[in-house]
């Protein structure tokens, strides 16, 4: 009886292992092989922007316009569906097409909350890559730093994210403000300080 | 008399036996090295090695999560991701250790499940903020309950089984969040179910445990928790009827199962008991309980998950009741129709009144019986139950101040005399014995 318990146990811990261990393996794949994108980020409800240990992202390009109005009905109910990515002449990435049916290629990232809104040929949605974890000391810096940015009425679009994609999988990379990634910047803004 | 006691009793006797030549030493001497082993330490001693145990473990755990915390930015990701799981390899091991070297130490299993189960949550989290994963609580929760259901089975551990409560009724908050503009989710129900077997083994075998007085305690706090999730919910109405049956079911089960504890020894009675008077004088109030709660557009309006989850429990509390009944056991039936009488109540347009006879009808009963059963416990109850619906009436209705002043001098009268009647027999039939309060 003990040692069935024990087998039993031993095949139970391999699975506590394996599913951590999936996780990392499936997203370093990505972040190592994956084609990069660099999503712009837009304003956000000072409210909302970081809670507690993460910057809330919200992504200026998160619209894509359909062949005609009438393939909305193929998107009612659904809540996940498949972004084919493309770059605009300023190096960001923008969707090129819609599908509520996965779609192939590495230039494909799933996106959630589809949503038809007031416009025909239009279908919104969120990306799923919204939130950027970083060390509590040096996050409420990093929050402002990252309002202002997205404040500014230029068009110089300082703060956006690079996001690494691979079959339908997209993986945060960071997160850049005047070209430097944010973690750097807060961190030496708070030694500036100290 | 646990075996462990008997044989430190009669060792403790046998000194005592042989110099009175009731046995001589060589079987003195025999005696000594049969019953020796089955000595256990006191129960004590286990419960504060378990507790120290657990809360070992607990600090532990955190105490290795805060120092990785400290230079987490100054490691490269995968180095993150691998340390991130470096708690869950440490309890695997010792979680291991345990089930092959110290299976039945409780102080071991509690310790290492709770360490396995907290490491499982952490390694998880500490990945998915190392690739700024998605923000799916529903996700998390799932794959670390998944995780820490076996773990419940293979280390028969109480503390896991209430960390996975936690869990549970967290995933089915998420599930039914106010927000949300989806039908009611039912799917937590089937952990509550995953977790009965286990449950149901500590009432057979261990039914006079500290660790099934508090899973009991968790599990009758989860249920109740999960229940207020509906409220408020469209499609899962009337809310009055699951609740009114599911703490009868408590109180019923406490009663059938629990009936030599008392106190917190006793967490089912205490919750059902306390769910009862609380609904019941709640119902009390003009408008709470309504036909219209049963009907929407000229059809009976329940829903069928709460139909379904009524009829269970109140088949277990017709169970639970039918037992007691051939055991010859006593118990309050008015508490334990509760469920019943709440649906014979919704039907009529009379409810308020009807539930004030029933409460008055209540209240009376627990007091004569605990007149009977010299309980000074229930005597209380039943005077709290009366004074409860008195205070109620007069928050409800017009009564002048003098009329209320009338009554509640009444009431607190009632309250201190019976007391010092219930005090005084007592002293009067035992000088030397100790009242209980």
């Amino acid at each position: 009886m003990k040692n069935i318990r024990f087998i039993v146990f031993a095949i139970f811990s391999i699975a506590s292992i394996a599913v951590p261990l999936s996780i990392i393996w499936k997203h370093e794949d990505v972040l190592n092989h994956g084609t990069g994108y660099r999503f712009r980020t837009a304003p956000v409800d000072p409210y909302d922007a970081f809670r507690g240990k993460y910057v809330a992202l919200r992504f200026a390009d998160s619209q894509a316009t359909l062949k005609s109005p009438s393939e909305q009905r193929h998107f009612a109910g659904i809540r996940i569906a498949y972004v084919r990515l493309g770059v605009d002449p300023q190096g960001f990435a923008i969707p090129l097409e819609i599908s509520p049916v996965p779609l192939q290629g590495d230039d494909v990232v799933t996106v959630e909350n589809v949503n038809t809104g007031d416009r025909d040929a239009v279908i919104g949605f969120t990306y799923p890559f919204d939130r950027y974890y970083l060390e509590e000391s040096i996050a409420p810096r990093a929050e402002q730093l990252y309002r202002e940015a997205n404040g500014r009425n230029d068009n110089s679009h300082s703060a956006y994210v690079l996001v690494k994609v691979k079959r339908g999988v997209g993986v945060l990379d960071e997160l850049y403000i005047d070209g430097k990634p944010i973690r750097t910047l807060a961190t030496e803004d708070k030694r500036r300080s100290n | 008399m646990n075996p462990s006691t008997f044989a430190q009793h009669l060792i403790n006797e046998l000194p005592r036996l042989a110099e009175l030549h009731v046995i001589d030493a060589a079987n003195a001497e025999t005696l000594r090295q049969h019953y020796a082993p089955q000595i256990r330490p006191p129960r004590s001693l286990s419960i504060g090695l378990t507790i120290s145990a657990i809360l070992g473990a607990l600090l532990i755990g955190s105490g290795i999560i805060l120092l990785l915390a400290h230079n987490w930015d100054d490691l490269a990701r995968p180095v993150r991701a691998i340390v991130a799981m470096l708690p869950l390899l440490i309890s695997i091991t010792l979680a291991g250790f345990t089930l092959l070297r110290r299976a039945d130490s409780t102080a071991w299993r509690e310790g290492s499940g709770i360490f396995y189960f907290l490491s499982i949550g952490a390694a998880i989290a500490l990945i998915s903020q190392t690739y700024h994963l998605y923000s799916d609580m529903e996700k998390f929760l799932l794959v670390w309950m998944a995780l820490s259901l076996p773990l419940i089975y293979l280390l028969r551990s109480g503390s896991v089984f209430v960390g996975f409560l936690a869990c549970l009724v967290s995933y089915h908050f998420v599930l039914n969040e106010v927000w949300r503009s989806t039908p009611p989710s039912h799917r937590a129900w089937w952990g509550i179910v995953a977790l009965l077997p286990f449950f149901a083994w500590h009432l057979w075998k261990h039914r006079e445990s500290l660790t099934t007085t508090w899973i009991s305690a968790a599990l009758a706090i989860a249920v109740t928790f999960m229940l207020f999730a509906y409220v408020g919910k469209p499609d899962f109405r009337p809310w009055e009827l699951p609740f009114s049956m599911t703490f009868a079911l408590f109180y019923v089960t406490s009663c059938s199962m629990f009936a030599h504890q008392r106190g917190w020894r006793n967490p089912l009675r205490a919750i059902g008991c306390l769910g009862i008077a609380a609904l019941s004088i709640a119902f009390t109030f003009r408008d709470i309980l309504s036909p219209d709660d049963l009907w929407e557009n000229g059809r009976f309006a329940i829903s069928l998950p709460l139909a379904v989850y009524w009829l269970l429990t109140a088949a277990a509390v017709i169970a639970a009741v039918g037992s007691m009944y051939r055991r010859h056991m006593s118990f309050n039936w008015i508490a334990a129709l509760f469920g019943f009488i709440v649906l014979m109540v919704m039907f009529s347009p009379n409810a308020s009144l009807l539930m004030n006879a029933y409460v008055t009808s209540l209240g009376i009963f627990t007091l004569v019986q605990g007149v009977k059963r010299d309980s000074l416990l229930s005597m209380n109850e039943g005077l709290i139950l009366i004074v409860a619906l008195i205070v109620g009436r007069f928050f409800d209705e017009d009564f002048g101040f003098v009329a209320r002043g009338i009554a509640f001098i009444l009431a607190g009268s009632g309250f201190l005399g019976m007391n010092i009647w219930v005090l005084s027999s007592r002293r009067g039939n035992d000088p030397s014995r100790k009242v209980p309060a």
